[in-house]
């Protein structure tokens, strides 16, 4: 559970914990805000490409921008920092400095089961159901009424939201040729599961939620899928059984991935597509069903 | 604490905490009182700081650590003593004092990698033996607790031979409110499993405000034990009545005392210094005269180039230009051992037993 906390934090020590020199004056910076809201006392990152208005800039006092490349700002307080990830940076600036992880502990109508092993710093919501097999690594925070049965294994650091199911029964009817659920669904390090997301028990190959990988609400991930580390999978995608999901991939809202398709890595999916096809690496595909549209930088 | 500016000087940052504090006392008292100057000597930057004066060092001492096993210098690691490993998760701080020993280092901060590696090191077969205690510093590495905790989660799991972690921080000094559930949590997550101690600094009764005595209490109630080291530094804390109300203070607030440390030779702090003289004085006056309790008696310390120093009778060898020759027990071939790249400075010497002389700069009084 987190908090976005405001804080006073000088934008030289931002500068300082990203390791790169800070152009400009040194202020206090309190807001981590969108570049399209500026306001006082405040950082943003900038995307490529889109620079602030004079406009825009004169009407907040005390701004700190994360930038590809060098700005020209006017006078006053105004600075930037120079990094290669601004987006990224960023996020690791509000992560560091200005969000608060909220204390563990076990609600009281929480269904633990004795035998689950449960790490240190873990908090467990109300009315959480967690079955004799399932592992939770250190500091992960499960929300109220999410379900985790069968041979589960959650890693340190993770987010399980509201009413997510991880371990459900997988939906398969072919008895004879996959057999019960035997293998275990292993979610990585510093994993976000999003609320109402169902992640089904796999039948002949593990499911394998990648370190750092983000999965928004209302997803499906159909048994034996495999995603990738740092990808990220955005509300409302249905994925199929057997698919897998490369490296630092985007999977963009309400995409549908059919069985056993194998998406690249560094891959994006586009808003809406059907995938029936393998997507390669390093390109976009959209459409139903989906086509090539580009190579991705 | 790294805080080269682009100017290549030690660039101020006072956090807004103590600015407020600083402001308060400023109206309240008066800019000449000793309270108010007690925190600017230690904050503000001074123009004295840019008069060049004597051979002082950049770098306290040189001891990192370089792993044989790693292609690179781990960076972040400093290891001078046997049965603990200094490590440095990040040069940030929430405030520059003055005085920092550690003004001209490189600054970064660590990936969860580097800190995963640094863990390794410490449960690693050869290491495993010998390392009972780390000590994190930097920077201040309470600035970023995801990472401390990381590093913890670590420790813990990885390296289970270290039983005390100490984490030196001024962070409830300098802004107490990011002393908050993120930090707690971190101590509450293994307290049964390391001892946590936190090491402050504290240099006048002043700096322990209500909402930092608040933040310490509540650090305390989780397990964690606080120690003290102080800094002697001329117009902070250079007279009995302050040393003798800021012991008394620790003790009240159930904080350790444990070294007065006679201030460093760093360049542009010199303004700050003391003799070694004024501060044995000063040590005498306040232990041996009932002032204070036995139990909040410090140990009067020079942070040499091979490493502290306790000022008993008969370190001080010989003095010459401004320098004194301390003795110390610290022995070359054993360093060696634990710490192969470690060389003996140009100030050290080794006597006929094989234990390490230093020469230590000292400061005049006037």
């Amino acid at each position: 559970m987190f908090r976005l906390k405001i804080r006073d934090i000088h934008a030289s020590e931002i500068a300082e914990f990203l390791s790169v020199p800070l152009t400009g004056p040194d202020f206090v910076v309190r807001h981590p805000i969108s570049p399209r809201h500026l306001q006082d006392a405040a950082f943003c990152y900038l995307p490529e490409g889109i620079t602030p208005s004079p406009e825009q800039l004169s009407q907040a006092h005390g701004v700190l921008f994360l930038s590809v490349a060098p700005m020209t700002l006017p006078t006053g307080l105004y600075a930037s920092l120079v990094t290669k990830q601004p987006r990224i940076d960023f996020i690791r600036i509000v992560d560091e400095f200005y969000i608060e992880r909220v204390a563990s502990g076990k609600s009281d109508s929480a269904h633990v089961s004795p035998d689950a092993r449960i790490g240190s710093g873990v908090y467990v919501g109300e009315h959480v159901v967690l079955g004799p097999d399932v592992v939770v690594g250190n500091g992960t925070h499960i929300l109220d009424n999410v379900v985790v049965d069968g041979r589960v294994e959650i890693g340190r650091n993770c987010t399980v939201k509201s009413n997510a199911v991880v371990g459900s029964q997988a939906y398969s009817f072919v008895l004879d040729e996959r057999g019960p659920p035997l293998l275990n669904p292993h979610i990585g390090r510093i994993v976000w599961i999003g609320a109402n997301t169902c992640i089904e028990n796999p039948a002949l190959n593990d499911t394998v939620i990648g370190n750092d990988a983000k999965i928004d609400d209302l997803v499906q991930i159909g048994h034996d899928c495999r995603i990738g580390e740092r990808t990220m999978i955005t509300a409302g995608v249905i994925m199929s059984h057997d698919v897998e999901v490369g490296d630092d991939s985007h999977i963009a809202p309400n995409a549908s991935i059919r069985e056993n398709v194998r998406i690249g890595r560094n891959a994006v999916v586009g808003l809406g597509s059907v995938v029936l096809s393998d997507v390669e690496d390093g390109s976009t595909y959209v459409g139903n069903p989906a086509r090539f549209l580009k190579k991705n930088k | 604490m790294a805080g080269l500016g682009m100017q290549g000087s030690f660039q101020e940052r006072i956090s807004p905490f103590l600015r407020n504090k600083m402001a308060t006392l400023n109206r309240e008292r008066g800019q000449d009182s000793p309270e108010y100057r007690a925190l600017e000597l230690q904050y503000v930057r001074s123009p004295l700081e840019d008069q060049p004066a004597g051979e002082a060092n950049l770098r306290h001492w040189e001891a990192d650590l370089k792993v044989e096993a790693q292609e690179h210098a781990v960076r972040g690691m400093e290891r001078l003593y046997r049965n603990c490993l200094v490590i440095e998760p990040t040069m940030v701080c929430a405030a520059h004092c003055r005085y920092c020993l550690r003004a001209n280092y490189e600054m970064f901060t660590l990936d969860e990698d580097e800190l995963r590696g640094i863990a390794e090191y410490c449960g690693s077969p050869g290491v495993r033996n010998e390392l009972s205690e780390v000590l994190v510093t930097g920077g201040d590495p309470l600035v970023v607790p995801r990472r401390l905790g990381y590093l913890i989660d670590a420790l813990v799991e990885i390296a289970p031979n270290i039983k005390v972690i100490r984490i030196g921080s001024r962070l409830p000094q300098h802004d107490p409110d990011r002393i908050d559930d993120g930090v707690y949590e971190i101590f509450r997550r293994h307290h049964d499993a390391v001892r946590f101690e936190l090491a402050l600094q504290v240099n006048h009764p002043v700096e322990l405000f209500p909402e930092v005595v608040e933040k310490l209490k509540q650090l305390q109630s989780l397990g964690v034990r606080m120690y003290a080291q102080n800094v002697l530094l001329k117009g902070v804390n250079d007279s009995t009545d302050t040393l003798v109300a800021l012991y008394r203070r620790i003790r009240e607030l159930g904080i350790e005392t444990h070294y007065l440390f006679h201030s460093v030779p760093m360049r542009s702090t010199h303004h700050l210094r003391t003799s070694v003289a004024r501060g044995l004085q000063l040590v005498q006056e306040l232990t041996n005269s009932g002032l204070i309790s036995g139990r909040a008696k410090p140990m009067y310390a020079a942070m040499t180039d091979i490493g502290k120093i306790t000022l008993y009778e008969g370190v001080v060898l010989d003095r010459s230009q401004g320098r004194l020759l301390l003795q110390s027990r610290y022995r070359y071939d054993e360093r060696k051992n634990w710490n192969p790249n470690w060389e003996l400075p140009q100030t050290a010497a080794l006597d006929e037993e094989g234990y390490m002389r230093v020469w230590y700069l000292d400061s005049p009084d006037s």
